[in-house]
């Protein structure tokens, strides 16, 4: 079974840069976007099981990315956010994300999700 | 910061205004953003309106005390200057100016002059209703720079070292040991800011 295929969307240059090579770390197949724009014309082209995307972005806002991606979303999404007010929270899951994670989080949190993300995804193959 | 500005904000201390972001707008005038605007706003609580009547009106000259009836009369928007004169009598060399607007009408050129003195009631009210106000803002100010600065700082620091954890570790046993505790430390750093940065959030 090949490994997961993680899309990351974020604009803070060093998260970005060790989040990439912390999951390639550990076998996933990273792609990163810096900005919503970026994003919307990465993901349809590939063939891709997550999507991690901060909330707030240069040219948009996470949520908003999750609606134009419409049906081209990936099956599992998580949302990383400096804030966590339970309207925030809220918004997250009604855009179609499965976690909203606040910042800052530990990578052990990130790895839980994408080990229910892969779990999910053996389950539907 | 200019010594200037220094100046006002040990003044604006000593009001009781720790935390309201003023700019200088010239040489003489300081400008408070907000400030006095829930002086004469139309969907200020009447009790701000009546002690602004009866604390500052009678401080102001009858040539501005009948312009800013009209004003407000008429709903156009007022800007007001206030200058300060200290317990001694002596004029301080700053003011303060804030736009408000009682209506929906774009600003006009109605000018309102203030000079009162320190002692003035005036500002025990301003600060009470403005105090918590500050607070407000300061709470959102830290709230804000934690998540932009110190928490993004953090975040990519924290994946940083759990990175370099894993590659020492094919390196040797003991340093793959030392790097996955400081990993682990990070990692418990982290979530406590995220704790400290969230319990704020849930005050709102």
């Amino acid at each position: 079974m090949r490994s997961l295929h993680v899309f990351l969307v974020e604009n803070h240059e060093d998260t970005v840069r060790y989040m990439k090579l912390f999951l390639e770390q550990l076998s996933y197949k990273v792609r990163t976007a810096a900005d919503m724009a970026t994003a919307l014309r990465e993901i349809p082209k590939w063939d891709c099981d997550v999507l991690i995307s901060d909330i707030g972005l240069p040219d948009g806002d996470g949520w908003e990315l999750m609606e134009r991606l419409g049906k081209q979303r990936p099956q599992f999404a998580i949302a990383m956010s400096g804030y966590g007010t339970c309207n925030d929270q809220r918004r997250s899951r009604d855009a179609g994300y499965d976690h909203h994670l606040v910042k800052p989080f530990a990578p052990d949190a990130l790895l839980l999700l994408l080990q229910e993300a892969g779990k999910q995804k053996e389950k539907q193959s | 910061m200019t010594t200037r500005r220094k100046e006002v904000f040990a003044i604006l201390q000593e009001l009781g205004f720790p935390a309201v972001r003023v700019k200088q707008a010239s040489a003489e005038v300081i400008e408070f953003n907000g400030l006095f605007s829930s002086l004469v706003n139309a969907t200020a609580p009447p009790d701000y309106r009546l002690w602004f009547v009866e604390g500052v009106l009678p401080h102001v000259t009858s040539a501005d005390r009948a312009r800013w009836e009209a004003a407000l009369a008429d709903q156009t928007p007022v800007q007001i200057h206030v200058a300060f004169r200290s317990v001694d009598g002596r004029t301080l060399d700053f003011g303060m100016r804030s736009f408000a607007s009682p209506g929906q009408k774009k600003f006009g050129r109605s000018i309102l002059c203030i000079f009162t003195q320190f002692t003035n009631p005036v500002f025990e009210h301003v600060y009470k209703a403005h105090l918590s106000e500050g607070r407000e803002l300061e709470r959102c100010r830290i709230r804000d720079e934690l998540h932009k600065g110190v928490s993004q700082r953090l975040l990519g620091a924290a994946f940083g070292c759990k990175l370099l954890a894993g590659k020492v570790a094919t390196l040797s046993n003991d340093l793959g040991k030392e790097a996955s505790d400081l990993a682990e430390l990070l990692n418990e750093a982290v979530v406590e800011l995220q704790s400290l940065v969230h319990s704020d959030q849930n005050r709102h």
